[in-house]
């Protein structure tokens, strides 16, 4: 059965990424019919919005998208293609998976975690105002559907993958009545489910807890600004961006990507990880229900990455994104 | 600072149906959680019971305007919450929707 899945290239280094990425899928044996779409840049430039209603509508039709980094305008006039997406599609569920990979450098040994971020509301509802020339403010939309929802994907998520404990991080002690609606959710929903042991933490502790006692912790929920950071510094005890997948999941569809930014600087010169692409093309094969395909890329890149011969810049070595790529699909053949 | 409109934030089970013309303002959209739900309507969104209803002037308008509009509304729906927009320098000082 051949799947037909939309793919949005992206900015910068993204068209090199995915291409790297496209060779691995086809090597598994997975059949894919990739719908191209844009966004980003590219449509920006020929004065269209920044996600074109075209690829909305794909995505929609499709349900399920790969999309490789976009490079986010900074300042006025524009908007994050990112959180265009997101909320466009209403993918209220942004899932950052973070573990120790074979033969990637970490402290933190035996790190695994899965973070949900909610996706659509909180002060990335973007609504600001100058209220007077010297004073602007932001929005920041709690709501209690909006916990609601965020808070049963993941407590549903922890069920169905056997994870033992959930973590709420929250900042309630000072915004009690947004993130106190949060929290108040979140011990609501965490009623439901007995077997699965919930806590929660004051984000600033947070950020100390996870560089500290890691091992604590099993799966994090966040509101979306809280989510938006710990996920990147999670990352980062994954071994970088360059590494880190995630994926976003709405009622209807869901998209895959890359974390990381389009490294524009880099772009052409076949330089850049394409691990943490790849990595959520493997999300989106169990997603798929590929899960054997799935693991297969997966062991094929911890062989590379383990014996250590083939690695890219950031990780050490001096290897092409092309080159990276060849290796994986090495390792996938010599396993069949 | 210019004013030129108001976001009127009110509260309805589904997407309250709004004059699209009171006095100089013009309805621009409704938004929920800073997504466009109308125009066009988007009937798959998930919406919470908040709907930011956008009010815009072609002109400067007087902040007694506003508090017509905020009473013409009042007459059908309730709002709980409301922004006037201003420009600074000929650019929005304010920020659009997804």
């Amino acid at each position: 059965m051949s799947h037909k899945v939309v793919l949005i290239r992206g900015d910068g280094t993204g068209p090199e990424i995915c291409e790297a990425v496209l060779k691995v899928i086809d090597a598994s044996g997975v059949k894919i019919d990739w719908i191209e779409a844009e966004a980003g840049e590219k449509p920006l430039q020929r004065g269209e919005p920044i996600v074109p209603d075209r690829t909305i509508e794909l995505i929609k039709q499709y349900k399920v998208a790969l999309k490789g980094p976009m490079t986010t305008p900074i300042g006025k006039g524009s908007v994050s293609a990112n959180v265009t997406l997101r909320k466009k599609l209403d993918l209220f569920a942004c899932m950052r998976p973070v573990w120790a990979l074979p033969g990637v450098p970490t402290p933190f040994k035996d790190l695994d975690l899965v973070i949900f971020r909610e996706n659509t509301e909180d002060l990335y509802a973007q609504i600001e105002y100058y209220t007077t020339p010297d004073v602007a403010v932001s929005l920041k939309i709690i709501s209690r559907p909006g916990s609601r929802r965020i808070l049963e994907f993941a407590f549903e998520w922890a069920r169905a993958h056997g994870r033992k404990r959930v973590t709420v991080v929250h900042k309630a002690n000072i915004m009690k009545l947004s993130d106190g609606l949060f929290l108040q959710t979140a011990r609501e929903v965490a009623q439901r489910y007995p077997e699965i042991e919930f806590n929660d933490y004051i984000v600033d502790n947070m950020c100390m807890q996870l560089v500290t006692r890691w091992k604590n912790f099993d799966v994090l929920v966040l509101p979306n600004l809280y989510g938006d950071i710990i996920s990147d510094l999670a990352a980062g005890m994954m071994g970088g961006l360059g590494v880190a997948p995630g994926a976003n999941f709405g009622r209807d569809c869901a998209v895959f990507e890359a974390v990381h930014g389009s490294a524009p600087k880099y772009a052409g010169l076949n330089k850049v990880n394409p691990t943490a692409l790849l990595l959520s093309a493997v999300l989106m094969l169990r997603h798929l229900k590929e899960s054997e395909a799935a693991q297969r890329i997966e062991q094929a890149l911890y062989t590379v990455l383990q014996e250590g011969k083939v690695r890219t810049y950031d990780l050490g070595g001096t290897a092409g994104t092309q080159e990276f790529a060849h290796a994986i699909v090495t390792a996938l053949r010599s396993r069949s | 600072m210019k004013l030129v409109g108001a976001d009127v934030y009110i509260w309805s089970q589904g997407i309250p149906e709004v004059p699209k013309q009171v006095g100089p303002f013009q309805l621009l959209f409704i938004s929920n959680r800073g997504t466009r739900v109308l125009q066009p309507v988007e009937p798959k969104a998930e919406c919470i019971d908040w709907w930011r209803c956008r009010y815009r002037a072609e002109r400067e308008v007087s902040h007694h305007e506003v508090h017509v509009l905020l009473e013409t509304l009042s007459q059908k729906h309730v709002w709980t919450q409301a922004q006037k927009l201003f420009e600074i320098s000929g650019t929005n000082a304010y920020s659009e929707p997804y």
